[in-house]
């Protein structure tokens, strides 16, 4: 049963590729990211040797995670952490807990985080964790002791200087304390840089909740002033109200955007008038969703991502922008504020219609940068203020939109090509100046 | 990171200085008529004495600073006593009011 759940999973995860790389309905994911290296090295034309190093992650560990469960039995779980490259610094990177989840997901995810953290220039190489369970049938009981099961197990390859995780698909801030408090228990001494996404008053950053939104914004900015177009007045359409979503409407409609529709996976609303971020965040509290908003009509998911608007943020799932109806999206820009919504052969005719991609490594960044602060505040025992927090990432998000925006120009290919060659160069640069022990 | 240029020159090299800086990618400025003296103006009884200047102040990128600094610098009258001097502070944040546009993006 789980075999089937994991294949689904590996094909959704495996869509954030470079547009000319070619995709394929129930791949493994990791041959697709290498397969994204390969199309990228030969742009760079990257030294062979380099390309086997980063072809290959630099640690796998799987361990058996044996809880017991509420009802006295004892299950026992299989979980993976894996370090795809610590050229650039300590690897980073989330857990997820998902049905889903198998080595090779992780190992994919893992490369992934050293591309991401590399376009950005973050100081962290890439890592990626997973247990195969369904959490949604757990209790926060045995959640909290799978999760302090898992890093005990895990605990000798992690610390604030070797690996530091996060939270991903179904982990939670709750769930990053019990990983600080696992992990210092055993130290005998608080160690809040072990983890990053925990609560502010376990040393949390704050800004941290707005971080990702807050990137997908400031990369739109950029975008829109390359086009010579004023952010006042776009109208701008967002798949998901999750986190991502609903700060991505606050924060474009601060900037006078007129947020024309939203959806969850229960449906969308739609309203040609322009509705108010937090009406609508008040009516999902309350509804679990987006749909019968006063004044607005329902909508498909896939009739939002169709919709006449200028800016569209895919911020739910993967492989939501496919060939099917790469045709019909009318945004000018779409900022990927999920992982993976664009499926290659989508990125190949939204290229060919002149339509911007903001890409998943470079637009969603904002959230492993605030966690990058989190980690050095830890260090430093110094907290920031918000403020400090929002300016600093603008800075980094500029910076990097920047540099991908010069290749993008310079080598005429899209966005995320460009991007997974600044990304690979700047870990490839990395090997080359460290060279090779012994 | 945003800086600005605070700059106190004679006011002869104003057009000039204008001219190199808008060709050097530098899109705006603000001038001001101002007195002052330093450590080299001239005395009287033994007291300093006001002098005409111009403050020019240039909000700039930290990565253009050290090229606006040198061509400020070279049109002010190096090596002249009495020709200025330049204060580089450090600016948090900048905002266009007619777009909203905050930072960088701000001032280019």
């Amino acid at each position: 049963m789980p075999t089937k759940v994991a294949e689904t999973k590996k094909a959704k995860s495996a869509a954030t590729s470079t547009s000319e790389v070619s995709a394929g309905e129930g791949r493994n994911p990791w041959e697709m990211a290498l397969e994204q290296l390969d199309t990228v090295a030969k742009l760079l034309e990257l030294d062979s040797g380099i390309h086997k190093i980063l072809a290959t992650p630099r640690k796998c560990l799987t361990v058996s995670v044996p809880v017991k469960m509420d009802d006295g039995k004892i299950d026992v779980f299989v979980g993976h952490r894996v370090q795809h490259s610590t050229a650039r610094g300590p690897a980073k990177g989330g857990i997820r807990y998902h049905p889903g989840v198998t080595l090779d997901e992780v190992k994919a995810l893992s490369m992934w985080m050293t591309w991401k953290c590399a376009v950005v220039g973050l100081p962290f190489g890439g890592g990626k964790g997973g247990i195969t369970c369904e959490p949604k049938n757990m209790s926060e009981g045995e959640l909290e002791r799978l999760t302090r099961r898992f890093i005990s197990e895990i605990l000798p390859i992690i610390g604030p200087e070797k690996d530091i995780p996060a939270p991903d698909v179904n982990t939670t801030p709750q769930m990053m304390a019990w990983i600080m408090d696992t992990y210092s228990v055993n130290k005998g001494y608080p160690v809040p840089g072990v983890v990053t996404g925990k609560p502010v008053a376990v040393g949390g950053s704050q800004g941290r909740n707005s971080a990702t939104a807050r990137g997908v914004m400031y990369t739109i900015l950029y975008a829109l002033k390359h086009m010579n177009k004023s952010i006042a007045g776009q109208k701008v359409a967002i798949q998901g109200y999750g986190n991502c979503g609903y700060f991505a409407a606050k924060l474009l409609s601060e900037l006078d955007c007129k947020i024309i529709a939203a959806s969850t996976s229960k449906g969308g609303m739609y309203t040609s008038k322009g509705f108010d971020p937090e009406a609508l965040n008040d009516h999902y509290q309350r509804t679990k969703g987006v749909v019968n908003f006063k004044g607005a009509d329902n909508i498909s998911n896939e009739e939002l991502l169709e919709l006449d608007c200028d800016i569209l943020i895919p911020a739910a799932l993967e492989n939501q922008i496919t060939e099917k109806n790469a045709d019909r999206i009318k945004a000018h820009i779409i900022a990927e504020g999920a992982n993976g919504p664009t499926t290659p052969e989508a990125d190949r005719i939204l290229f060919g219609r002149g339509k911007f991609v903001i890409p998943d490594i470079l637009a969603n960044a904002g959230g492993v940068t605030v966690s990058y602060f989190e980690w050095v505040q830890a260090l430093q025992e110094y907290f920031w203020s918000e403020r400090e927090v929002n300016l600093k990432l603008r800075d980094i998000m500029e910076k990097a939109f920047e540099s991908v925006y010069a290749i993008n120009t310079e080598r005429k290919v899209d966005m995320r090509t460009a991007a997974y060659m600044l990304a690979v160069n700047r870990v490839a640069e990395a090997h080359r100046l460290r060279g090779l022990y012994p | 990171m945003l800086r600005k240029l605070e700059c106190y020159l004679v006011p002869s090299k104003l057009d000039s200085m204008r001219d190199a800086l808008v060709k050097n990618g530098i899109e705006g400025m603000s001038v001001t008529d101002v007195k002052g003296f330093g450590t080299r103006s001239k005395t009287k009884n033994g007291l300093p004495q006001f002098e005409d200047r111009v403050k020019v102040e240039v909000v700039v990128d930290e990565s253009i600073v050290d090229s606006a600094i040198n061509i400020i610098r070279d049109l002010a009258g190096a090596g002249t006593i009495g020709a200025g001097k330049i204060f580089v502070v450090p600016v948090e944040d900048a905002i266009r009011l007619s777009t909203k546009e905050a930072g960088r993006s701000a001032i280019f």
